[in-house]
């Protein structure tokens, strides 16, 4: 037995000498010939079907020879945690494309790089919409730049309008108009309804209702991110969605909707109206030609007051990255060239002047009203999003649920009130 | 509902009046056979729609044409949700499965072996440390095992994966070769031993080959287990590419802008039941008598 | 005697190699989890010790104590339908003909696909617009059935429960058809020549004769019940409102979604122990009546 082992010991020292040698030597050779540095990169799906950043990335190697990207997917619920847990451990990409709603978050933890050099010198850093630049600050810090964009608006039916006997060119201007509609379209009968939102799904709705909320001058987040979900314009708009529920303008298998379906039973032809955002327009353009709608800002109490939800991503460097010069080099072409490729894709780019110039021109009419969205975008500035909003169990959803199926508006905004605050100082 | 009738063993079949009638036993056999089997039945015929038909509202039970749509999209889809084609995720779902029975199969026929055959101190302790597994919510020890992993690159690997599935299927899988194994009797290898044999050859050339009932229940219940897995699976594996089979199913379900396609979804969990059932018809009675082994005698 | 000492530590070799598996992979990750439970442990950020803290605030933790009550619910009503399909069947498939391997076949099949793929088959079964089950029940004649039964109580629960008995009750089957395989034919033949009734025959003379392996159905079926997870996530996501939402769920969502890790390795070290009574109690059982 023990002859054999000092036998084996023998032998796997040789074998690690020879590797290391010979590993040795390839690193030698290999900065002899300055191989392109590779850039790990992450993202969620983006872009229609999720592949649009895959065709940039592709489009950034291209057009490079000093630098490559490698590019991973990360399903979209995952992204946060997998990053987190990549940094904590050590194994974080060197740059990420990341939900702007979730950069305060990282900033605070401080995983990002501080790019406020990179911004300051920025020519067109007056170019970029403001929720996006806004989310990117911490302390007075830039943590990212602003790279793909989204809006939040209203999607109606012209076809149903019609013959509801309403005017299929005139959008909704105020919540009460769009009960109304709601209600006539619904009484055509069959299954046609004059609504739909996603009941059990708590990004879509701050994606789609929130704005209604910020439309009448209200929020559900105070500046310093702490909650305020017991508002007298969030029961207003509560109210609203109530209403909707109540009179059965709302398909019943709403309630159970996790996000799963969320825009999608526009597509049946048979909704009147819904919330969505520039991902939906060409695939209703391209797939459902048969389908007349019209894009209009989300409305609030009064005519005239109108607010968007400012979605999409930032881009940011991971700390500790080995390759920062490259990275900043990334960031520098995705703020620019790439955005002018983002822009023909079509996807909505950060860059209004981007956007006005290449990305409306596509699509005059409903391209113009995502533009004029961005212009007035908002997001929720916040270092615990996932806690009071994103949370399907957290406070956001459960006010949204326990309002329009529970019945108790109050109740429900009262509870969801002392949930966040109870989250907001355990987190903060 | 309850099935009072009480049936005796062998000789007894079908006598006296203490047997339900055997035409009545076999009216509840098939309604319950019926019962069990209709939900699959259902997922494979609402598989083979097409798109268009699998939307449609009210369905209807059989498909109005039969079409493989669903599958060819499943092979061939190469963007947006699952790239690359299912094969790929087969694939890892193999060499998952592959790890998982190799390494179960090692380790527990060697303890079972171990505890079956001989004493020692600190057996009961060993023992007892088994059974805790099974109280202890494996969900909660994912995030430490994450960590633990990053630090030596394991992290994200099917390899890792493997490794923690080994593991849990171990309190089982030692219970039954254990007991496999205390069935056999000593005397086989006490000659051995005489002639001068190692403990290990004894084990490797005789018991084991006369244990092989056993062997293959636990490689059978191992396959089970990693290749239907969800939660550790889509918390160690980040990157899609080494996504196994029920983690691309709950990609199936996410939103791409149109409704959630089910039929599609049906064929994805065709695609993954098939195997199991497959495995399942061909090893049964390895299947059944493992349970047995495994579940009663610990 | 220097064969049986050897024999002895060959015990030990044999075993080593499952031991160091179970060293690394679950012992060490417990004392992690423990150790993680005194501390507040923020998935970014810092970690700082924090004694007792967690276990205080689990006390106050009203939304815990809710999932608590969730999930005892859902034990109490899963386990005996469980139980006496699982029973019945076995009853039934213990006639000794060709075709009672047939039917026991098929009874397995369910055991057999996987919790991921069970779920999402019924989750899609109970779709209101394109699945089966909603669908019999319009041409049963019990109206257009739009809402989504997994969207309301107690339509949820009862979906949920209805798949996990279909998936598991053959685990049952055969564990209690394996017990009762032990038991002496003349002791059933004499207790009917006594004239017992045959529900009676069950209780008083089959059941103390199978104790053991009541026990142990009864152990991994309420254990596996208190851990409930996988079955909710996939198709009731918690909901509706919440109301579906178990122990487990509630400590992944600290974990995976807020992102508190020590209060998450707290919850889970309390589960456990609670876990670990709930089956001494039972093991007990088999002692006291003996």
């Amino acid at each position: 037995m023990r002859y054999t082992l000092k036998r084996k010991s023998w032998a796997t020292a040789l074998v690690a000498a020879v590797a290391v040698g010979s590993s040795c030597l390839g690193l030698m050779s290999q900065a002899a010939s300055a191989a392109p540095v590779t850039l790990t990169f992450w993202s969620r799906p983006q872009g229609e079907n999720g592949g649009i950043i895959k065709l940039m990335i592709d489009e950034f190697n291209r057009t490079h020879t000093d630098i490559q990207a490698k590019l991973t997917i990360i399903p979209q619920d995952q992204f946060v945690q997998k990053v987190a847990t990549a940094y904590r451990s050590g194994d974080a990409p060197d740059i990420t494309s990341v939900d702007l709603i979730y950069v305060p978050y990282f900033a605070k933890a401080g995983a990002f790089e501080d790019v406020t050099g990179i911004y300051n010198a920025a020519k067109y850093k007056n170019q970029w919409d403001k929720a996006h630049v806004a989310l990117s600050l911490y302390k007075n810090k830039m943590y990212s730049l602003p790279f793909t964009a989204e809006g939040s608006v209203l999607f109606w039916n012209k076809d149903l309008f019609k013959q509801a006997g309403l005017d299929p060119e005139k959008a909704p201007r105020t919540m009460a108009e769009i009960l109304s509609a709601a209600k006539k379209i619904s009484a055509l009968g069959g299954d046609i309804k004059g609504y739909y939102f996603s009941g059990a799904c708590s990004g879509c709705n701050i994606f789609t209702f929130a704005p209604y909320i910020w439309a009448q001058g209200g929020d559900v987040l105070n500046k310093d991110g702490s909650p305020n979900f017991a508002s007298k314009e969030a029961k207003v708009a509560l109210q609203f969605y109530k209403d909707l529920w109540d009179a059965g303008t709302v398909p019943e298998s709403a309630k159970n909707d996790n996000g799963a379906s969320f825009a999608a039973p526009f597509l049946t032809g048979k909704v009147g109206m819904v919330g969505a955002g520039a991902f939906f327009i060409p695939g209703l353009v391209k797939d459902h030609p048969e389908i007349h709608f019209g894009v209009t800002p989300l409305p609030g109490a009064k005519v005239g007051q109108s607010s968007s939800f400012a979605g999409g991503d930032n881009i940011a460097v991971l700390k500790g990255t080995k390759h920062p010069k490259e990275a900043r080099a990334f960031l520098s072409w995705a703020t620019d060239k790439g955005q002018e490729f983002l822009a023909k894709q079509p996807v909505l780019p950060t860059r209004l002047d981007v956007a006005q110039k290449t990305y409306v021109p596509l699509d005059p009419v409903n391209y113009k009203v995502m533009y004029d969205a961005l212009l007035v975008g908002k997001t929720p500035w916040t270092t615990s999003y996932n806690s009071l909003i994103q949370d399907n169990q957290g406070p956001w959803l459960k006010m949204f649920t326990g309002a329009i199926f529970g019945g108790d508006i109050d109740g429900a905004q009262k509870a969801a009130q002392n949930q966040a605050e109870q989250i907001y100082k355990k987190e903060k | 509902m309850k099935k009072n009738e009480l049936v005796l063993k062998k000789r007894k079949v079908g006598s006296r009046n203490s047997s339900i009638p055997f035409r009545g036993w076999l009216v509840i056999c098939v309604s319950l056979m019926t019962l069990f089997l209709s939900p699959i039945l259902a997922s494979l015929l609402h598989s083979l729609k097409t798109a268009k038909d699998s939307a449609m509202s009210p369905p209807t039970f059989l498909p109005p044409t039969f079409s493989l749509e669903n599958y060819k999209s499943l092979v061939n889809s190469s963007t947006g949700v699952i790239s690359n084609g299912i094969y790929l995720y087969i694939w890892n779902s193999v060499v998952l499965a592959v790890i998982t029975v190799i390494g179960t199969l090692i380790l527990s026929t060697l303890a079972g072996y171990g505890f079956a055959r001989f004493n020692f101190k600190g057996k009961e302790l060993f023992f007892a440390a088994i059974l805790l597994m099974i109280m202890v919510p494996f969900q909660a020890l994912l995030t430490p095992i994450y960590f633990l992993f990053s630090q030596t690159g394991l992290q994200n690997s099917l390899l890792g994966l493997g490794l923690i599935y080994i593991t849990y299927q171990l309190p089982f899988s030692i219970f039954l070769m254990r007991n496999t194994f205390m069935v056999i009797p000593k005397a086989l290898g006490e000659a051995a031993l005489v002639d001068g044999c190692t403990q290990f050859k004894i084990f490797k050339t005789i018991m084991l080959p006369l244990a092989r009932p056993g062997v293959i229940s636990v490689a059978l219940f191992a396959f089970f287990a990693s290749w239907n897995e969800f939660i550790a699976a889509l918390t160690m594996i980040s990157v899609q590419e080494k996504y196994p089979l029920p983690v691309i199913l709950t990609l199936l379900t996410d939103r791409q802008m149109g409704a959630t396609n089910f039929g599609f979804l049906q064929a994805g969990v065709m695609v993954t039941m098939i195997p199991c059932i497959v495995l399942f018809l061909f090893l049964q009675k390895y299947y059944v008598s493992g349970l047995i082994s495994g579940g009663v005698k610990s | 005697m220097k064969s049986t000492r050897n024999s002895s530590m060959a015990g030990v070799w044999f075993i080593l190699p499952a031991m160091i598996f179970v060293l690394v992979f679950f012992i060490i990750p417990l004392i992690a989890v423990v150790v993680m439970s005194t501390t507040n442990f923020p998935l970014l950020g810092d970690v700082t010790y924090i004694g007792f803290q967690n276990y205080t605030d689990i006390f106050s933790d009203t939304e815990f104590h809710q999932t608590i009550i969730h999930t005892l619910v859902y034990t109490f009503l899963v386990t005996p339908p469980l139980f006496i399909v699982g029973l019945g069947t076995a009853l039934l498939i213990r006639r000794t003909n060709k075709l009672s391997s047939f039917f026991r076949t098929f009874f397995f099949m369910p055991l057999v696909i996987g919790f991921g793929s069970a779920a999402f088959l019924w989750y899609w079964l109970l779709d209101p617009g394109t699945g089966y089950i909603p669908q019999l029940f319009r041409e049963i004649g019990f109206g257009r059935m739009e809402k989504p039964i997994l969207g309301y109580m107690p339509g949820a629960l009862i979906a949920v429960i209805l798949m996990v008995v279909w998936k598991f009750s053959s685990f049952q089957m055969i564990l209690l058809m394996a017990g009762m395989q032990g038991i002496d034919p003349e002791v059933l033949e004499s207790s009917e020549i006594d004239g017992a009734v045959k529900w009676k025959q069950l209780r008083y003379v089959t059941f103390p004769l199978i104790k053991r392996t009541l026990v142990m159905v009864f152990i991994l079926s309420i254990a596996g019940s208190l851990l409930a997870f996988d079955q909710f996530f996939i198709m009731t996501g918690g909901g509706p409102e919440g109301q579906t939402q178990t122990m487990v769920f509630y400590i992944w969502r600290q974990a995976f979604r807020s992102f508190n890790l020590g209060y998450a390795a707290a919850l889970s070290v309390v589960i456990s122990i609670f876990l670990l009574l709930v089956s001494l109690i039972q093991l007990r059982y088999i002692d006291e009546k003996e």
